[in-house]
């Protein structure tokens, strides 16, 4: 068993081997630490100035909840996906490998305080910083996709943004449908004005 | 190895104290800095009335103990040098005013001013707060004033025998069933609810006589119960100045010897996720249309103040 810093550290410097370790070892409890550490922590540093007492609990508390629950229900589609293209793989592994990515959120942290500290560039600083992990997340995500279900990188980039894609599609056709009924409502309006 | 764990060992401690330091030094940093540096506008919407209000899971609104309960926050609160209390209401319930009119008075006795923004309306009970605070600003087509008092009172007593209802009762006293609406008023109890009213008016004209800086006996001249527009009550006196909510901070700021723009702290405002965890006051308002035919005795809206809203 590698050290759980160890590890985290391969994250940041050479994913691919740290994913490779991750998923031979499939730690899904060490991962749940990870979400649940990093959840806290990073909504803890977001919400210092924004809310106070009660409704800072409140909101960590939801933060968290949907923090698992986005871990939980995006693994769970990407594992369909990823079967559905082909590839053979654990969900409990995939669930873990994703789980270790979370730890990307708390490189924001640090940010958060110099922003503080100079408030001109503060915005523009966090906005950088979370753009970089956004970035470097999707990148590992792609990247767990393929060790976990020995996908080529090609496939798994589909199977990450496929999910993405599809409710792009159902938000266009919906808004599509909902101005046509709309526009057919109104015409009849206008065509057959109501009496009163 | 050792340097890989010394590298997240020390990141982890980065992370850890910026967090620390967000949520602990940074609020005192910035208690600091904003020291003395703010101004609260406090909201007073609607009738006026005692109690919670309606309840959600994390706030509660339109009752006067939220209300109180923010000017306490208020005048706890180090970095809050003035008040502004935005008033947009009709009046309500007498002893509801009155205790929050006590609440401003004890703020401004310790120092800090409390200054009135008049919305569309600051009529009978909002003008008895408004006449408990430093200064009022008004615009010029608010509708206030309305000083005085009544009871309302309908005898339905010939409906009732029209429709073959004949109530009975068993009471304690003789005045137990006073303002009953299925007889009249008897010329005692005239006398008894007419002294209550005459009561809560010198009362109430005692407050505006006080806050205003006016003797009694201008006062009661101007308190027939009739209704001004910002204008006329600038030039009888109830109004200090014309002008908007945010001319009320400015005023407010150059009171207390703020320099250049306050910043603003407003109570009772909800966020998004309170508004998710609390009842609507719309929702509540159309309860209350649809399913609550009032009663003859209730208070209506935009009637003056100096009886309990139902009896």
């Amino acid at each position: 068993m590698s050290s759980i810093l160890e590890t985290l550290y391969d994250l940041f410097a050479k994913p691919k081997e740290a994913f490779q370790v991750i998923v031979s070892e499939g730690r899904l409890s060490k991962a749940c630490q990870i979400v649940l550490f990093s959840t806290v922590i990073s909504s803890l540093a977001t919400y210092a100035n924004v809310f106070e007492g009660s409704s800072k609990g409140a909101i960590v508390f939801a933060q968290i909840v949907c923090s698992i629950l986005i871990w939980g229900f995006s693994v769970s589609i990407w594992h369909l996906l990823a079967e559905l293209i082909g590839g053979r793989g654990s969900v409990k592994r995939l669930l873990t490998a994703i789980g270790f990515t979370y730890f990307l959120q708390l490189l924001v942290v640090p940010i958060y305080l110099i922003a503080n500290f100079f408030p001109t560039v503060g915005f523009l600083l966090i906005m950088i910083a979370t753009l970089i992990v956004a970035v470097w997340s999707i990148v590992l995500g792609i990247l767990a996709i393929c060790e976990v279900y020995q996908l080529s990188g090609g496939k798994a980039t589909l199977v990450y943004f496929l999910p993405v894609l599809i409710f792009v599609g159902i938000f266009i056709v919906m808004i599509f449908t909902a101005s046509a009924f709309f526009m057919s409502a109104a015409s009849d309006i206008i065509a057959n004005p109501p009496q009163f | 190895m050792m340097r890989k764990k010394m590298i997240m060992v020390l990141f982890s401690i980065i992370v850890l104290v910026s967090v620390a330091m967000l949520t602990f030094a940074n609020k005192s940093i910035d208690k600091k800095m904003s020291a003395g540096n703010k101004i609260a506008v406090v909201y007073v919407d609607g009738t006026i009335t005692g109690g919670h209000g309606a309840s959600g899971l994390l706030s509660e609104s339109g009752g006067t103990d939220s209300l109180i309960k923010q000017l306490h926050e208020a005048s706890d609160d180090a970095s809050i040098k003035g008040i502004v209390l935005r008033i947009n209401s009709p009046g309500g319930s007498s002893t509801a005013t009155e205790e929050v009119g006590e609440e401003i008075k004890k703020i401004r006795a310790k120092g800090k001013p409390v200054v009135t923004s008049m919305g569309d309306m600051a009529a009978s009970g909002g003008y008895w707060l408004a006449a408990c605070t430093d200064k009022i600003y008004a615009n010029p087509t608010t509708l206030t004033g309305s000083i005085g008092v009544y009871m309302p009172y309908s005898n339905w007593e010939e409906l009732y025998k029209k429709i073959g209802i004949r109530q009975e009762k068993i009471k304690s006293g003789v005045h137990k069933d006073i303002l009953s609406n299925d007889r009249p008023m008897t010329e005692e109890e005239r006398v008894i609810l007419q002294t209550m009213v005459d009561e809560i008016y010198q009362g109430f004209v005692e407050v505006v006589a006080e806050g205003r800086h006016l003797d009694i006996e201008t006062v009661k001249k101007i308190a027939d119960g009739r209704v001004y527009t910002g204008k006329q009550a600038k030039e009888l006196g109830l109004v200090d100045e014309m002008g908007n909510l945010y001319d009320a901070i400015d005023g407010t700021a150059q009171m207390v010897g703020i320099h250049g723009k306050p910043k603003i702290k407003e109570y009772g405002k909800n966020n998004p996720f309170s508004m998710l965890m609390s009842t609507s006051d719309k929702a509540e308002l159309l309860k209350t249309l649809l399913l609550n035919v009032p009663a003859e005795n209730d208070v209506k809206s935009v009637v003056p103040m100096a009886i309990p809203e139902k009896w």
